[in-house]
């Protein structure tokens, strides 16, 4: 019988199909397979490992032995997969013991090699792996990186220098994160804290040699100032408000002295980071006088000012509050009704005198804060 | 010579588990563990214990009911709470519970040892 030319390329085309289906079937299979072959391995190793690693800690086993049984596995990745969440707890002698640890190994060279491989996705983990042991000694490596165009390459480098804690690349990564646009301002502030409470040192140093009351004594100091004052194509305010905003997320309470000084003359976006950095802070400076910015044209320096008054609780203060109840804007007058509702029995009798007044944005907001006081 | 004081840990994670109980050993506490909820329960209201790290997600038994257990009858147990950054409803459960601190993972081991140092009012 000869079969329709027709129907027979249909059933070479099925069968064709089939036999694609079950190859892609069978790698799958074979994948999960592998997979979960290479995990009962690395569970078995890693129960091993345990031991080895806390004996190694506790001081049962010499540098020499511990590391001889991680090099005997012959896989970085799964060591470091290992003691990643370990390095990242641990501190003082614990971590140098542990980085020590991975130095003798061998695991350090292997991602500092990774470093050049030619797979971003082995780059950029080398970049991390490297900054998590605060490997000093790829800063230069991890700059080149930071500079490079690749947006993967550029974070990757950022983390790395971040979590190595090395200051001396701080100002080099503000300055990269900032002029990246695929980089948020929070982004770019979230991977500099990374850095830790030094680079606080080095924000408040800056500071205060712009504010004229210290001088800007080491190289990163002194590019944190040229930052300060516009040396590059970023407009100093971003840098303010970045640097300020780290500030306050560390609750760095030494640097409240430059802060008060720098809003004097700041303009409006700092100042309004100052005012976020003292409510952070949870303090202002002594002495600082909040009047000047409870009057201020910006709606957002007023709105603050309302709620970082009550570090101060200057009575002189209480009529601006009061003013400030007929604000144009909501959020400045609820803010102004909050302060003057915590400002004890005087606070309450005003707005409780609003209320009753006038029928304006000040009773409204009066009598809307009493009763969420009531309620709570 | 002071008595060595007996802290039980509650962490069904092996390694979080091991490391707590590395770091504190090095700090001269003595340590009681346990990786799931009835046993920490057990443990805690049977043993004489100082102080209770417990983690919230544990089999069996998970660290809130524990908490609400130990406070109901050791209502001055020191009592902290560990648990993942991305779960902020446990934070409020434990501490409206009576935790008296809370950790997130992953959190820095010197940390844990100051915040239990400062509750045996040993800092």
């Amino acid at each position: 019988m000869i079969m329709d030319p027709y129907l027979y390329i249909l059933v070479q085309i099925i069968f064709v199909i089939a036999g694609l289906t079950i190859l892609f079937l069978l790698a799958i299979v074979l994948l999960r397979l592998f997979h979960s072959l290479g995990e009962k391995r690395y569970r078995q190793m890693t129960e091993d490992w345990e031991d080895v690693f806390f004996g190694y800690l506790q001081g049962e086993l010499t540098l020499e032995e511990a590391a001889a049984v991680f090099k005997k596995a012959n896989s970085y990745p799964w060591m470091w997969r290992f003691l990643a969440p370990y390095i990242r707890s641990l501190d003082g002698d614990d971590f140098d013991q542990a980085k020590l640890l991975c130095r003798q190994a061998g695991l350090i060279d292997y991602y500092k090699k990774r470093l050049h491989h030619r797979s971003v996705t082995q780059k950029a983990l080398a970049a991390r792996t490297l900054g998590s042991l605060r490997c000093r000694e790829s800063t230069s490596d991890l700059l080149a990186m930071l500079h490079s165009k690749n947006p993967i390459f550029i974070l990757a480098a950022a983390q790395g220098l971040a979590a190595s804690g090395d200051t001396s690349a701080f100002a080099q990564t503000t300055r990269t994160l900032l002029n990246h646009t695929f980089f948020t301002f929070e982004g770019a502030a979230e991977i500099l804290s990374r850095f830790g409470v030094e680079s606080c040192k080095a924000i408040t140093a800056a500071l205060e040699a712009k504010t004229g009351s210290g001088t800007a004594e080491n190289p990163v100091e002194k590019s944190l100032l040229d930052h300060l004052h516009g040396k590059d194509s970023i407009e100093p305010y971003v840098y303010y408000s970045l640097y300020i905003d780290l500030l306050g997320n560390f609750r760095y309470r030494e640097a409240l002295p430059a802060l008060g000084k720098l809003a004097r003359f700041a303009d409006q976006e700092t100042m309004v980071h100052i005012l976020k950095a003292f409510l952070r802070i949870g303090e202002m400076p002594p002495g600082f006088d909040i009047k000047p910015f409870l009057k201020h044209d910006y709606w957002v320096v007023r709105s603050f000012a309302a709620q970082v008054w009550k570090y101060s609780r200057d009575q002189e203060a209480l009529p601006l509050l009061e003013n400030l109840l007929s604000d144009p804007y909501w959020w400045v007058r609820y803010h102004a009704a909050r302060a003057l509702s915590e400002a004890g029995q005087n606070g309450k009798t005003l707005l409780k005198r609003k209320t009753t007044e006038s029928a304006g944005a000040a009773a409204d907001i009066s009598r809307y804060i009493l009763e969420l006081n009531e309620v709570n | 010579m002071e008595k060595q004081k007996l802290i039980l840990i509650a962490e069904d994670d092996p390694s979080v588990n091991r490391l707590i109980t590395f770091k504190l050993g090095k700090e001269g506490f003595k340590v009681r563990s346990t990786s799931d909820g009835k046993e920490a329960l057990k443990a805690a209201l049977e043993e004489d214990i100082d102080a209770a790290i417990i983690d919230v997600m544990m089999p069996f038994l998970d660290g809130i009911q524990v908490l609400k257990r130990i406070r109901a009858e050791k209502p001055q147990l020191p009592v902290i709470i560990l648990t993942v950054k991305s779960r902020g409803e446990d934070i409020h459960k434990a501490l409206e519970l009576g935790a008296d601190q809370y950790m997130t993972k992953p959190f820095q081991t010197a940390e844990l040892v100051k915040s239990l140092k400062s509750l045996l009012g040993e800092l």
